[in-house]
């Protein structure tokens, strides 16, 4: 037996109708409405009766009348008023307009964990016939995210947080579904991601943020490039990342990058800083040579860029670890016209 | 602001901003079997108190092109007409227009007494046994709209139509239609007609419901609606945006009966319906008449102004179960 739901919309003038629709789901039983004339104005009621027509072939009786439709369609029910004394009868005294939705259920895909101050992907899919969609409204712990058949979502606050996920169909109907997802904290580099950490921007439907970017269902990543201690060549490991950044570029032909290079926290700064520019004018280099237009690439200056060291802001701090990750290079997507400090060339 | 146009000033707007196409009188909306003037010799037998029909025409501003009142049946012999005897009554039909047609107090009361005759003769023509007019139309004019009264309040050119049985007791049943045209009916866009006493016949079958529409203005606060010779061969309903066809006082023969009808804001510029249910097959003619508080006529519209009225109903539609909750 076919499953189906309803949604009931009025057009005839002369109605009022009190109806809740509840955020759902799942539609899956709904196919039976009851009516109830809770005013009809009649002086004198015992002398009508009310004739239902639910236009499927089936036929009603009552002020209050339970109906439940086999198959899903637009149905258009009328009320006929007749008088039991006179025998006139009123045709189309009121109409409902039902739509017999067939049965949906709306699932959300969320990962069960996330890192802290890093972006992960959201989406859903409805089963069933999918109805047209009128909006999509995406939450984390009840505030306002972006996001459209999937989000890019960033939490820095470790600890369990609530997805929700509100899609209104053009029909009426309220498809809600809630998840959740643990954060995990960053042990050992809390500042890690200062460079990257941003907001999500929305360039036409693309959502980027940081060094990711959702590009038509899939995400992709710029990965970080590192580089030896005291050395300024690309490794080969290094060469083989930059190569698949290129790629990821080219796919992304509206976003521009920016090159972040850290520095040591001990020695000479000025020193530190001369290095890790010239780490970034090499890959810079190196991609426009592998084809990138050099307008689209920037250089961070780690002078404007306190960003650009890790936890271990003072070398007593450093493990090996820490200071590993101060010898590498970030890529940060930007859009055209963003504002960011970078080294004049 | 005089009181005249402070009672008709909402009835105003609607024509103003809704142009309707009023065609044969009385009209489809109505479901009046024909309107009826019998011979001053009629017993109040036959349904008609005053033997004098007075009908209204408004024909809009903004139409300029000459205008045909024509009369369908005018004669009393043959078919559609009530014979009493020999076919022995005259009927004549007048078209007033000018100044005091419609603004003069007497020409909108219930009865023809005073000055009702108010405004210029236009044209007149008494009708008797004439069979080239049995079933066949007449047309008086054509008239110049500027000929009419021009009434603002009511957004065009008023014409006053009297029909009075001068000799006889047979029924004369009759129709009207405002055309653009003396052979044809052509309808006059946005025109109406209106009557304060609605002298007519009920369908001849049961069960079809006749609707009059008067206009309850601003000032409305009661209504009490006034019916002779109804026979008690169906039942009155009051049916409005607020009351769902509330009994009202039905007659009986050759009586008056009277019935009073408080109203709510929500009715007040509306259209009122008064629907006469029929529980018999039978010929039966009856005057109906309705008048406010201060016991002034209110018009009875042929094309109900603003569309006939709906009542409201308020219903609660719940599912049975729609979903799991999230």
């Amino acid at each position: 037996m076919l499953r189906s739901c309803l949604v009931i919309s009025l057009i005839a003038l002369s109605l009022s109708v009190g109806m809740a629709q509840e955020c759902v789901s799942n539609y899956n039983s709904a196919k039976c409405i009851e009516i109830d004339v809770i005013d009809h104005g009649i002086q004198n009621p015992e002398n009508y009766e009310f004739y239902w027509d639910f236009n499927d072939g089936q036929k009603g009786k009552g002020g209050k009348v339970e109906h439940c439709y086999e198959e899903p369609g637009d149905y258009t029910v009328k009320l006929t008023l007749v008088n039991k004394v006179t025998g006139a009868f009123y045709p189309e005294e009121m109409q409902l307009s039902v739509n017999v939705m067939p049965e949906l259920r709306i699932s959300l895909e969320i990962p069960t964990q996330a890192m802290e101050g890093e972006s992960f992907e959201t989406s859903f899919f409805i089963e069933g016939e999918s109805p047209a969609i009128k909006s999509i409204e995406w939450m984390i712990d009840g505030q306002s995210a972006p996001g459209s058949t999937t989000s890019l979502m960033q939490i820095d606050t470790p600890g369990v947080h609530t997805i929700r996920l509100k899609v209104i169909t053009k029909n009426g109907m309220n498809l809600c579904k809630e998840g959740t997802v643990e954060i995990l904290e960053k042990a050992g580099f809390k500042y890690a991601t200062r460079f990257l950490k941003d907001g999500i921007h929305d360039v036409g439907g693309l959502l980027f943020s940081g060094n990711s970017a959702h590009n038509g269902g899939d995400t992709v990543l710029l990965q970080s490039v590192f580089f030896m201690p005291n050395d300024m060549s690309l490794t080969a490991e290094a060469s083989a990342i930059l190569k698949a950044n290129i790629e990821v570029l080219r796919q992304l032909k509206a976003l521009n990058i920016l090159l972040g290079s850290y520095t040591h926290t001990s020695g000479f700064y000025y020193v530190n800083r001369e290095v890790a520019l010239k780490r970034s004018k090499l890959i810079k280099e190196y991609m426009i040579e592998h084809g990138i237009n050099a307008e689209r690439i920037k250089i961070a200056d780690p002078e404007v860029y306190g960003s650009l060291v890790n936890t271990c802001i003072y070398s007593k701090d450093c493990d090996y670890s820490d200071a590993s990750l101060n010898l590498r290079t970030d890529f940060k997507l930007i859009e055209e016209g963003m504002f960011h400090w970078v080294q004049k060339e | 602001m005089n009181k005249l146009t402070i009672a008709i000033v909402s009835l105003a707007a609607f024509f103003l901003i809704r142009p309707v196409a009023a065609q044969k009188i009385p009209s489809k909306f109505e479901h009046v079997e024909a309107l009826v003037t019998f011979g001053p010799e009629a017993s109040p037998l036959w349904g008609d108190d005053d033997h004098v029909q007075v009908f209204f025409f408004i024909v809009p501003t903004f139409f300029t092109k000459p205008v045909y009142i024509r009369v369908f049946d005018p004669e009393t012999v043959g078919l559609d007409d009530e014979a009493s005897g020999e076919w022995d009554t005259k009927t004549r039909f007048s078209v007033f227009g000018g100044l005091a047609t419609y603004t003069e107090p007497d020409a909108r009361k219930i009865d023809p007494v005073g000055n009702f005759k108010s405004g210029q003769l236009l044209a007149t023509r008494e009708f008797y046994n004439e069979e080239q007019y049995d079933q066949s139309w007449y047309s008086f004019g054509p008239f110049n709209p500027l000929e009419g009264e021009e009434v603002p309040e009511l957004g065009g050119n008023v014409f006053k139509v009297i029909i009075e049985g001068t000799s006889g007791n047979d029924g004369n049943l009759y129709h009207f239609f405002l055309s653009t045209d003396s052979k044809t009916n052509m309808a006059v866009e946005g025109s109406n007609a209106f009557t304060y006493e609605y002298s007519f016949r009920l369908p001849l079958s049961a069960k079809v419901i006749t609707h009059l529409y008067p206009f309850a203005d601003s000032k409305v606060e009661s209504i009490t609606q006034y019916n002779f010779d109804l026979d008690l061969e169906g039942e009155i309903l009051l049916y409005t945006v607020a009351k769902n066809r509330h009994k009202a006082a039905g007659s009986v023969n050759t009586k008056w009966a009277q019935s009073n009808h408080q109203l709510v804001a929500e009715e007040k510029n509306t259209t009122l319906d008064l629907q006469i249910v029929k529980t018999r097959d039978s010929r039966n003619d009856m005057v109906m008449y309705v008048v406010n508080q201060y016991g002034e006529a209110l018009p009875f519209f042929s094309v109900p102004v603003g569309g006939p009225p709906k009542y409201k109903y308020k219903v609660n539609v719940t599912y049975k179960k729609t979903g799991t909750s999230y």
